[in-house]
């Protein structure tokens, strides 16, 4: 049996992963698209020497999206040995327009009918033998979820090999035809081969009219965000980071200690716990809450609540240049910065993903929390709540407002529409889901995580080094913090020229929960309780306001820097937004410093 | 007599007889079977009154109003009269 490549082809939503997750088992590999953040799967199909490609799920090769451009590309350029199309039985008429498409490409095509049982459930029925016969390809009807007649369509793999043929109905396909005379000779192949039934099934229908109520669709969709807040972000998500934690100590012991016995010297001993260790092992904790997220988001996109999601919040988002998809991950911004970028996956233009990462790290992430509780209990006791809010008020305020500047013609004018589809309400597979998961969380690590790794040893080696190169553990004279001395004259302005505030905020790069403890060592030698006195001695109250709104809205840390850069595809545009950022913070800051100073004259 | 799809009271259902918009939104709507001809429906409105939910060709479509001023059609029957009279001195 000779080797083949066979591109796997069809509509978003008609089950083209349930179908890919069955003919390749365990085996397939996750990346993306040359030059798209859009994902590529392939895989073995079990007990066949055949590559099965997932092309992105498209309505239509020859649209704009990111998604389109790479299924035809690929058709194009790279042609596979094979088109496998996967069809929706329950919308039949609009999956062929797809289908047409595919057989101009002069592939050997092999067509599967999926969902046949739901369109028998509707009421409806599809004569394939038929269809098959105007087509000149086979057609099979198919359950990709409950693998029947899987081996059949396997066996039409095998024997494909002619290209379409030529049925009755098929004489003028050229790609100059207008979508109109698609539509009109999809109307004539399934005349008396198909009836498409009831259009909504009744469980979509029941659901629907509760979940997209007028009164109860937004506080459910609500309820729903906060229930996977509280879970991720709240004492499930802490709990299991807590665990992690413990668990990357644990590890720190065992390194430590396995060093000992393997006679390493103290200082790679040192770089492999501290330093290297420190950086991935601070990454790894991430991990139970990352996968949380994602599990989230596959259940609700592979359901089909997402759409209604979307579709209920979407009007907040027009004039945002977003869509109502851009709810779920600047929410889950709230949380973590790292885990809602990756969250941003879901939206499918290119372009509303790259707006929305811009916009995540102006809604101010937890981490921030208690920068925000030290400063207000130490100068603003009696309206810490209000002030707290204000600040992420603020941040969000100002996220749109400097999206909507930097981001030019692409706000002012969408460039693609908003048409989404609501799929039928479904369950998602155990077996898809774990994948799914799987391969989102291994993503992450082997991303993000070089990234962290190495500004992490970066970081940590210009900690204990000075400019000499001498070992020290003193802060103030290493290279790290001889470059928050020079640092600090540029943050008199903002009314905290002090080198500790300038260490504390670059240590804030590594890790936002890093500039509370940083403060903490450099200003009260780790003495919490004395933190609070030493703050009122080295700050008043109009450069605390000023030094929170830096806080608020300087760029992120390390893993979020990592993760947007992925997101946003290169340094440079990473590097650009963290810049953007940063001016923000200093502008804004300043502002609030000099408005401040006349409520609060030093 | 001739409305926009924005224009259509909740359940009543529609010929299309034009699509007047050529840049990708159109292109995109005809590909989803957004076509001259066909049948399509307004299902649903979201609680902010905007995008829609219309089923055409089986499937259900969220359509934004502002895009959705740019199809014209035709109803088929009038099944929702109060919705009609209403938009009309709307108008």
């Amino acid at each position: 049996m000779p080797n083949r490549t066979i591109g796997l082809a069809g509509n978003p939503n008609c089950g083209k992963t349930t179908l890919f997750n069955r003919l390749t088992g365990a085996r397939q590999v996750t990346g993306n698209w040359p030059g798209v953040t859009v994902e590529r799967k392939e895989g073995q199909v079990k007990g066949k020497p055949w590559t099965l490609v997932d092309l992105p799920g498209t309505y239509s090769l020859i649209s704009y999206s990111p998604e389109e451009k790479v299924a035809a590309s690929f058709l194009r350029d790279t042609p596979p040995d094979l088109v496998l199309n996967i069809v929706d039985a329950t919308a039949l008429e609009r999956n062929l327009f797809l289908t047409l498409q595919l057989l101009e490409q002069n592939l050997p095509t092999v067509v599967a009918v999926n969902l046949c049982d739901q369109l028998a459930k509707n009421g409806g029925r599809v004569d394939c033998k038929v269809l098959s016969q105007r087509l000149g390809v086979p057609v099979i009807p198919i359950s990709a979820r409950s693998g029947e007649n899987i081996g059949k369509l396997v066996k039409a793999l095998e024997k494909a090999e002619k290209r379409p043929g030529v049925g009755p109905a098929l004489f003028a396909l050229n790609a100059d035809q207008s979508q109109e005379d698609r539509y009109e000779m999809i109307r004539l192949l399934l005349d008396g081969v198909y009836d498409s039934g009831a259009a909504v099934d009744r469980l979509t229908e029941r659901l629907d009219n509760i979940l997209t109520n007028r009164y109860l669709a937004i506080p459910i969709f609500l309820l729903v965000m906060l229930l996977m807040f509280t879970v991720i972000f709240g004492p499930p998500g802490m709990a299991m980071k807590a665990a992690a934690e413990h668990g990357a100590q644990a590890v720190s012991l065992w390194l430590q200690a396995l060093l000992d016995r393997a006679g390493a010297s103290w200082w790679a001993k040192e770089m492999v716990v501290d330093g290297i260790w420190a950086g991935v092992g601070g990454m790894l904790t991430f991990l139970p809450q990352m996968a949380l997220l994602f599990l989230f988001l596959s259940l609700l996109e592979d359901s089909g609540y997402m759409a209604r999601g979307a579709f209920v919040m979407d009007r907040l988002f027009q004039k945002a240049g977003l869509s109502g998809k851009a709810f779920i991950p600047l929410v889950m911004g709230f949380g973590c910065t790292t885990p809602a970028a990756m969250a941003a996956r879901t939206l499918e233009r290119e372009e509303e993903r790259r707006l929305t990462v811009r916009m995540l790290p102006f809604f101010s992430c937890g981490a921030k929390l208690p920068v925000y509780i030290l400063f207000t209990a130490a100068f603003f006791p009696k309206s810490q709540g209000l002030l707290i809010f204000g600040l992420y008020i603020l941040g969000v305020a100002l996220g749109v407002l400097w999206i909507r500047l930097t981001g030019g013609a692409a706000v002012k004018s969408p460039s693609a529409p908003f048409l989404m589809e609501l799929p039928p309400y479904r369950l998602p597979t155990l077996w898809g889901t774990l994948r799914h998961l799987w391969d989102k969380c291994r993503g992450f690590v082997a991303k993000a995580g070089t990234v962290i790794v190495s500004f992490s040893a970066l970081i940590w080696l210009t900690q204990h080094l000075t400019f000499s190169l001498d070992w020290t553990n003193q802060a103030s004279i290493s290279i790290f913090g001889t470059i928050g001395e020079w640092l600090a004259p540029l943050f008199r302005p903002l009314g905290f020229g002090s080198w500790q505030a300038a260490v504390s905020l670059l240590a804030g790069i590594v890790a936002k929960e890093a500039v509370v403890s940083s403060m903490a060592s450099l200003y009260a030698y780790g003495n919490a309780a004395g933190l609070t006195a030493a703050l009122q001695q080295a700050f008043t109250p109009a450069s605390a306001l000023s030094f929170l709104v830096f806080v608020l809205l300087y760029m992120p840390c390390v893993a979020a820097f990592a993760t947007i850069r992925r997101e946003l595809g290169g340094w440079h545009a990473g590097l650009m937004a963290m810049a953007g950022q940063t001016v923000v913070a200093y502008v804004a800051a300043f502002f609030v410093y000099r408005i401040a100073l006349l409520f609060w004259p030093i | 007599m001739e409305w926009t799809l924005d224009q259509m009271p909740l359940g009543q259902e529609a010929v299309v007889l034009q699509i007047e918009e050529n840049s990708m939104l159109g292109r995109r709507m005809r590909e989803m079977g957004i076509t001259e001809g066909v049948r399509i429906c307004r299902k649903r409105q979201a609680p902010l009154g905007d995008p829609s939910v219309y089923m055409v060709r089986g499937s259900a479509l969220a359509i934004r109003n502002m895009d959705a001023a740019h199809i014209l059609v035709r109803p088929v029957h009038i099944s929702v009269a109060g919705g009609f009279i209403n938009r009309r001195k709307e108008r």
